[in-house]
């Protein structure tokens, strides 16, 4: 019976590897000392802590200028001054202007004076040239009939341009010092930082109103790399933060000015709060309402047209507007009309 | 004659002699196993961290402290920390292992020339931290290259309006800026008593020297790394110690650009933006690296070598010289320049 024994050993074998296997499955667990590493409790990661809540981006611009504005007046934005911005940069309150009836047009080139004429509220936005003295003048006498005038100014900006000889680096500047400064105004050239109160990046921001203006139910708005601009004699209107920074001054906190007004001029230190996709971000639109019932209530009289010279308060009271150093009247000084006009120049 | 000699090896083989000869020859033989066992209390483990942190980077450095942890002679990890930092999630997974570690053992960490950025985020959560007075550490924070404004078009379909773009740019800021809070709030949850700066300084993301470093609390000391490897052998309660240098995965695969980043080699190329994410990322690429770190003229195509000795996807070169913002020795091998881009892309 051969086959018997060989069934025996074959046995045997087969229960030796079983033993085997078995050992070294459990032996390892039993002799294996218990998981020293414990798991990792990561408090600093904590989702509510770190992911910020962005600003709200609701809205519409509702401007109600109020029964005595002008509803069929006209406004006239400047594009003769090598001005930087888009149609998506100022769409939302020529939007809101043209919803009130009011007319849209561009100033390209020509006598600024006369182009001034017919209209009731004028636009800067971002010149790269100086506004040179016979525009001043022009500006000057525009406001002091009545019209209003809003200025936007930008930080100095580095512009990256590539063409076939290279790329070239350029700063941009807002070329407002002499059309701001008739007013008793100025921007500055270095943008403003805040890394607490800021919308996503500490460029974006925050600003509020100082209670100097009646600016409605504006509780905060956001500015997206603004410049500080001043006001001899004025009202701020939109302040920054506390502990907002100038870039280049890093241990210096302040609250700057990012919007002031000197009676019939207002100063804004940043365009971009203007654009399609930022200006309903925090209350946004109701400054930009604010903007567009201060452009409605422009109602410039050119001379001769005397009738009705209002007690309009943004009215020019050529008496009392001697808070800046050029008085609204409206003949020009004879050192400013010999001026001869500069080429529009980006200087780099 | 032959009797003789058998009466005598029979005599030998009855008497103890043999036994004693042998007995000393293994004795002598285990020797140095029993010296060995007895001698040291255990070991430091000193770690590397070297180049940019990238994927490749972030698995050797883990493999290695996990060895470090894993075994039982190891009783404390010095970081040997050369880096100016580099991908963002590859610089947290360095965090975690390093916290990981610092749990269970005396991690202390010897800054050379830099801990910037990504590499400071890994050591900060070291027990101590030794910088030279040349070291650079700081730049705590997060760049990135924000999404480029496109719409889904007839020649690029998509299903939703931001699958092109991951979202606006506004949007983008606040994913930005959450990177730079989970940094920021690990720094201050590993070293928030030490440190002299408040939050928005340290968020400024200057570098500070490492003299300046000791003064507002990101380092603890100057000193070197024999400074770190007695402190660590000290915290762990040994007074005879080994110390041993770790090498990602034991081997010698020198040749691939991941041990040579990994490695102590003495100079390290400056790389590109493109050199960490690779070329044409599909999203937005986030670098914890300070930005004097990236060397622009490397982003430009026309400067990279022609590929003829590119094959396949790793045929990306940086250039030959030129570039190069520290100075080689000529005897440094060049990296191969080889970068899977998806593991740094968050």
């Amino acid at each position: 019976m051969w086959w018997r024994e060989a069934g025996k050993r074959i046995a045997v074998l087969a229960l030796t590897v079983v033993v085997v296997v078995a050992g070294a499955a459990i032996v390892p667990a039993l002799l294996s000392e218990p998981d020293t590493e414990t798991s990792l409790e990561n408090p600093e990661y904590a989702p509510a802590e770190i992911a910020p809540d962005p600003l709200p981006a609701t809205g519409t611009i509702d401007a109600d200028p109020g029964p005595d504005a002008t509803t069929n007046g006209t406004v006239l934005i400047d594009r003769g001054h090598a001005n930087r911005f888009t149609r998506a940069d100022i769409e939302p309150l020529v939007d809101a202007l043209i919803r009130q009836g009011f007319d849209v047009e561009f100033y390209t080139s020509g006598d600024l004076a006369t182009a001034l004429e017919d209209v009731d509220a004028f636009l800067v936005i971002d010149p790269g040239a100086e506004y040179p003295a016979g525009d001043v003048d022009d500006v000057r006498q525009f406001t002091g009939n009545g019209g209003h005038l809003v200025m936007v100014g930008e930080p100095d900006r580095t512009a990256i341009s590539s063409s076939l000889f290279g790329t070239s680096i350029q700063t941009q500047q807002s070329q407002l010092t002499t059309l701001a400064s008739s007013y008793g105004m100025s921007v500055d050239t270095q943008y403003l930082y805040n890394q607490e109160h800021a919308d996503g990046t500490f460029k974006h921001v925050v600003a509020r109103p100082t209670g100097e203006a009646d600016l409605g139910d504006i509780e905060r708005t956001t500015m997206y790399t603004a410049a500080a601009v001043t006001v001899d004699e004025g009202t701020v209107l939109l302040r920054s933060a506390p502990n907002t920074h100038k870039s280049g001054s890093d241990e210096v906190t302040g609250e700057y000015a990012v919007a002031v007004r000197s009676n019939n001029a207002v100063l804004l230190g940043d365009k971009t709060f203007l654009r399609g996709d930022r200006f309903n971000v925090a209350d946004n639109e109701r400054f930009v309402a604010y903007l567009a019932e201060f452009v409605l209530r422009g109602e410039h009289r050119p001379r001769g047209d005397d009738e009705g010279k209002s007690d309009d308060e943004d009215g020019p009271p050529p008496a009392d507007d001697g808070a800046t150093t050029a008085t609204a009247t409206p003949t020009p000084t004879p050192e400013t009309t010999s001026t001869p006009t500069p080429e529009p120049v980006v200087e780099d | 004659m032959a009797s003789r000699i058998r009466a005598l090896l029979s005599r030998i083989a009855r008497s103890y002699v043999l036994f004693v000869a042998v007995g000393v020859v293994v004795g002598l033989a285990l020797a140095p196993v029993a010296w060995n066992a007895t001698s040291t209390e255990g070991t430091v483990a000193v770690v590397p961290l070297s180049g940019t942190i990238d994927g490749s980077t972030s698995a050797g450095v883990s493999s290695m402290l996990q060895q470090a942890r894993n075994d039982p002679d190891v009783k404390a990890v010095v970081l040997l920390v050369n880096s100016g930092g580099g991908g963002a999630a590859a610089s947290e997974e360095l965090y975690l292992q390093s916290k990981r570690t610092a749990a269970e053992m005396p991690l202390v960490t010897s800054v050379d020339a830099a801990a910037a950025s990504g590499a400071y985020y890994t050591i900060a959560p070291s027990d101590r931290i030794y910088a030279k007075p040349s070291s650079t550490l700081g730049s705590v924070g997060v760049l990135a290259t924000a999404p480029t404004e496109l719409e889904p078009t007839d020649l690029v379909a998509t299903t939703g309006p931001n699958k092109l773009t991951g979202g606006d740019a506004r949007e983008f800021n606040y994913i930005l800026e959450s990177l730079g809070s989970a940094f920021i709030g690990a720094v201050f949850e590993q070293r928030g008593d030490r440190l002299e700066l408040t939050r928005t300084e340290l968020e400024q993301a200057r570098i500070y020297s490492g003299t300046q470093a000791v003064r507002n609390g990101l380092a603890d000391d100057i000193g070197g790394r024999q400074a770190a490897i007695e402190h660590a052998a000290d915290e762990a309660g040994l007074d005879r110690y080994d110390v041993r240098m770790m090498r990602p995965d034991g081997t010698a695969r020198f040749l691939s650009r991941s041990n040579y980043i990994a490695s102590t080699a003495p100079d390290k190329e400056m790389v590109s933006t493109e050199y960490l994410y690779g070329e044409d990322p599909s999203g937005p690429v986030f670098l914890m690296v300070p930005a004097t770190y990236l060397d622009a003229s490397n982003d430009d195509g026309e400067v990279r070598a022609p590929d003829t000795e590119g094959d396949g996807p790793s045929d990306r070169r940086l250039p030959a010289d030129g570039n190069r913002t520290v100075a080689g020795d000529g005897g440094t091998p060049e990296p191969a320049a080889a970068v899977g881009g998806s593991h740094v892309v968050a």
